[in-house]
């Protein structure tokens, strides 16, 4: 994509590479946590998390593939936020799956549930399979921390909100294993209560994930200012700009948004319609004048522009 | 010097527990061991059942106690702990699977010219003693 620095186009192949293990990865971890699960409530919540730690490696290479692709006329200004929309799906799809893991560990508390784990033969050993399952969990943290690790640096650099959250969910991979480690040995002391209640932690996990995720996409979805990676915060960047252009149009405002990776900053009358009716109608509106409510131009230097006004 | 006593206790308590891990978290396997095994009998119980139950029996130094009565009744007494086992001519796809912990298989049963593998049922959760009963009956391969 032209309108990408060079070092910043190398980041970007250098996360798409990172997606693509990563994915790898977590296909062999969902595999092997899927032949230890057993009944485990806090083994199959762990399992459905690192299912749907799946969606953001996915989502992110889908979205490099899109956002490249050239404007058309039906989508003249490109595809700059399709990483957004899919990246608000995944959220949802994470909250709700969050709420509902949490409304089964609570029903299996109520229920009192006891979990049963017995022994499994393993090339002709009697093992017991809480042991395998703490071994599989073990496993399924490893590869994802450290691709985390590796990911959120890039992420930093490239304002990929999408690479982020999935960094960001990766390096706490841990405490997601850690808990269904915790809940499986709890098993083995007698606690029954140990797994349902590993499992809700999980589960919350899983939901304040999904409500973040879905924070982010939501500001940028509705046009709202560009936020930073990591709170949801206006990024800086919006008060240089304002401070900048603002003390030069007085009685204008200077709005900026965020389209996926990028900012656009226009400059505009305070409330929404710049345009009177009977120019809208100059400039080809019929009876749907009142729609067209602004004419924009981008400025190729706004500090002359600014002198000229 | 903090860590080191928590790490003793917890050494300790992990030597304690190894006797018994997984454990019963309601006590199954001490209650039945040298005392009294109550096996509810769905069916009269064939030459599979009759050999795995004598089998637990044996590996638990229990002497056996056999009550009938229709599956629910039973079912319900295996859930609440009145039961220990339950037997006769039981599948491994019973819908009462998942209210119970069924064992491994101790032999055949033809159904509609399929073969289906017939199980014990216990309770749920009991570990210790899901694995004390799955080791007793281990011999029998159906």
């Amino acid at each position: 994509m032209k309108d990408i620095p060079a070092e910043i186009h190398d980041t970007l192949s250098r996360a798409e590479r990172l997606e693509w293990w990563s994915i790898g990865f977590l296909i062999s971890i969902i595999a092997v946590m899927y032949f230890v699960m057993g009944s485990s409530q806090a083994m199959k919540t762990a399992w459905i998390e690192d299912t749907l730690s799946l969606i953001p490696p996915i989502v992110f290479l889908i979205s490099r593939k899109v956002e490249t692709m050239a404007p058309s006329r039906a989508y003249p200004f490109g595809f700059h936020r399709a990483g957004s929309l899919g990246f608000f799906l995944s959220a949802a799809a994470l909250a709700g799956m969050g709420a509902f893991l949490i409304y089964d560990s609570i029903h299996s508390l109520i229920l009192r549930e006891h979990p049963t784990i017995g022994n499994v033969e393993v090339l002709g050993f009697d093992v017991w399979l809480g042991w395998l399952m703490i071994a599989g969990l073990a496993y399924s943290v490893v590869p994802p921390v450290i691709l985390g690790r590796k990911k959120l640096p890039l992420a930093k650099k490239s304002m990929d909100k999408i690479l982020h959250t999935d960094a960001q969910m990766n390096a706490a991979d841990w405490k997601t294993g850690l808990a269904a480690i915790v809940g499986i040995v709890g098993i083995g002391f007698g606690f029954w209560w140990a797994d349902a209640a590993a499992a809700g932690f999980i589960a919350i996990d899983i939901l304040r994930d999904g409500l973040r995720s879905m924070r982010i996409s939501v500001a940028e979805l509705l046009d709202g200012a560009p936020r930073q990676l990591d709170s949801a915060d206006v990024h800086p960047l919006v008060d240089r700009v304002v401070d900048n252009l603002g003390p030069d149009h007085p009685g204008m405002a200077v709005k900026l948004r965020e389209t996926g990776r990028f900012v656009r900053a226009s400059i505009e009358d305070d409330p929404g319609r710049t345009l009177t009716l009977e120019k809208a109608e100059a400039i080809g509106a019929e009876e749907d004048a009142w729609r067209l409510i602004a004419v924009n131009r981008a400025l190729k230097d706004p500090d002359r522009e600014r002198n000229q006004s | 010097m903090k860590i080191v006593r928590t790490i003793a206790v917890l050494v300790l308590a992990l030597t304690i527990a190894a006797c018994r891990f997984p454990a019963d978290p309601e006590g199954t396997t001490d209650e039945v061991e040298g005392a009294v095994l109550k096996v509810g009998e769905l069916s009269e119980l064939g030459e599979a059942d009759q050999q795995a139950v004598a089998l637990v029996a044996y590996n638990l130094s229990a002497e056996v106690r056999i009550s009938r009565g229709d599956p629910h009744t039973l079912f319900n007494a295996l859930e609440e702990g009145r039961l220990h086992l339950i037997a006769g001519a039981l599948p491994m796809d019973t819908p009462f699977a998942k209210d119970v912990a069924l064992t491994r298989p101790v032999g055949k049963l033809e159904r509609d010219g399929d073969q289906v593998d017939q199980v014990l049922a216990v309770r749920q959760g009991e570990n210790a003693f899901l694995i004390r009963v799955d080791r007793a009956i281990k011999g029998m391969q159906p």
